[in-house]
């Protein structure tokens, strides 16, 4: 199937910062990588709006925050590029920090910030695919209390009921429809690899 | 670790509808289920908030809709207990009817209607997670065609553009990254015999 070549070519262009590709420090430092990517994006999405529209920033442009972020994120990239371990409290201090500025982004950047929304459901999927369950479990605490603080400071999002509940729901039910299949494969792999060890042996036996 | 314990036991307690357990009617079989539980608890919120604020949207009201919806399910679910194979063209379809379904009853619910968008991701993610590849992009294409009609024919989403902006993405993005990882558990999959074959003549040559 064409679309199916095209998504495996894809794939393995990027294959090196996949999230389930190498080891676990390859896959942070392909998060790491990927936050640099789509903060720059982001910001310079923020930095052409606010020059079209001449918005001038109450005390700190969105862009602004932005590109302090996509700078601190790079820094981070380098440090992981020279470094040889991935212990786990410095990927979730990474989660934390992500949740954090995309909360403080949302709140600075008003009814511009909305879309941002899918950012957490992008983290926390990304952090349980590439270091599992643990991961995705904090990930997901994080985006709610994230998400939480965004609606309790955002006059946009208290306006529009309807749409918190729909985010909120969507924070919770997918990361848990994701944790239930990593599980599953998880609970799946050993299994087969065993069979398959034992299939091997079968034809050698033969 | 506890918080794992805790989605073991949930997971364990639903294995028998799990997205990755069972052969390929099973799974069909737990979507169904599935199918038939939300459109039903959709068909008594709505009720609920109908007989609450004494509103109706449209003409036929949503709970009515969902309703009718979620005994079509039934009959489906029902039989799909007494079939024995699961063709691709049926799946395709019921993706169609789902992502169908959903799109009008955003339409019908306007403002009501639009925490439900959280459903289109829940259904593609489900489909890639249960059938695959091949699946995960047909649902997406179907999700991103049903929400332009909503945007396009219910004035409450096209009133906050930055936030119609903000679940395209997600109905984009997301896939991408489950069909990354979905992409990388196949091909780790299907290399597996190949590195146990190796290690077996590694063995062997000891």
């Amino acid at each position: 199937m064409a679309v199916r070549d095209s998504i495996a070519y894809l794939s393995a262009a990027l294959s090196w910062r996949s999230p389930a590709h190498g080891d676990t420090l390859e896959r942070e430092r392909g998060q790491a990588l990927l936050r640099v990517s789509v903060t720059t994006v982001a910001t310079l999405s923020f930095y052409f709006y606010d020059t079209l529209t001449n918005t001038v920033p109450q005390v700190m442009s969105t862009w602004m925050l932005g590109i302090t972020y996509a700078v601190v994120a790079t820094l981070f990239f380098w440090y992981l590029l020279h470094t040889r371990t991935s212990p786990a409290w410095r990927r979730y201090a990474a989660n934390l920090a992500d949740m954090t500025i995309m909360s403080l982004g949302m709140i600075s950047a008003g009814e511009l910030g909305m879309p941002v929304f899918l950012f957490y459901l992008w983290v926390t999927l990304g952090n349980g695919f590439r270091f599992g369950i643990p991961a995705l479990t904090v990930s997901a605490t994080l985006s709610i209390f994230g998400f939480g603080a965004v609606v309790a400071l955002t006059e946009a999002w208290r306006n529009n009921p309807a749409l918190i509940v729909g985010v909120f729901l969507a924070l919770v039910v997918l990361p848990f429809q994701a944790a239930r299949y990593i599980l599953q494969r998880e609970k799946h792999w050993p299994t087969a690899s065993k069979q398959r060890s034992r299939s091997n042996r079968g034809h050698r036996a033969n | 670790m506890s918080t794992r314990d805790s989605i073991a036991y949930l997971n364990a307690a639903f294995s028998w509808q799990s997205p990755a357990h069972g052969d390929i009617l099973e799974r069909e079989r737990g979507q169904a289920l599935v199918r038939v539980a939300l459109s039903a608890a959709a068909a008594a919120c709505y009720y609920v908030y109908a007989f609450l604020t004494g509103k109706s949207p449209s003409a036929i009201p949503t709970w009515m809709f969902c309703l009718g919806y979620a005994v079509i399910s039934g009959a489906f679910f029902w039989y799909l207990l007494h079939t024995r194979i699961s063709p691709a063209w049926r799946r395709y379809t019921a993706n169609l009817a789902d992502i169908t379904g959903l799109s009008l009853t955003m339409i019908i619910a306007r403002e009501s209607g639009m925490p439900v968008f959280l459903f289109y991701l829940w259904i593609t993610l489900g489909n890639g997670f249960r059938f695959g590849m091949p699946a995960l992009i047909v649902s997406t294409v179907l999700s991103v065609i049903g929400f332009s009609a909503v945007v396009a024919l219910t004035e409450a989403w096209r009133d906050i553009p930055a936030l119609a902006v903000g679940v395209f993405l997600a109905l984009v993005i997301l896939p991408f990254q489950t069909a990354r990882y979905i992409l990388q558990h196949q091909r780790n999959w299907t290399s597996m015999p190949k590195k146990a074959s190796k290690t077996n003549h590694t063995d062997r040559a000891g």
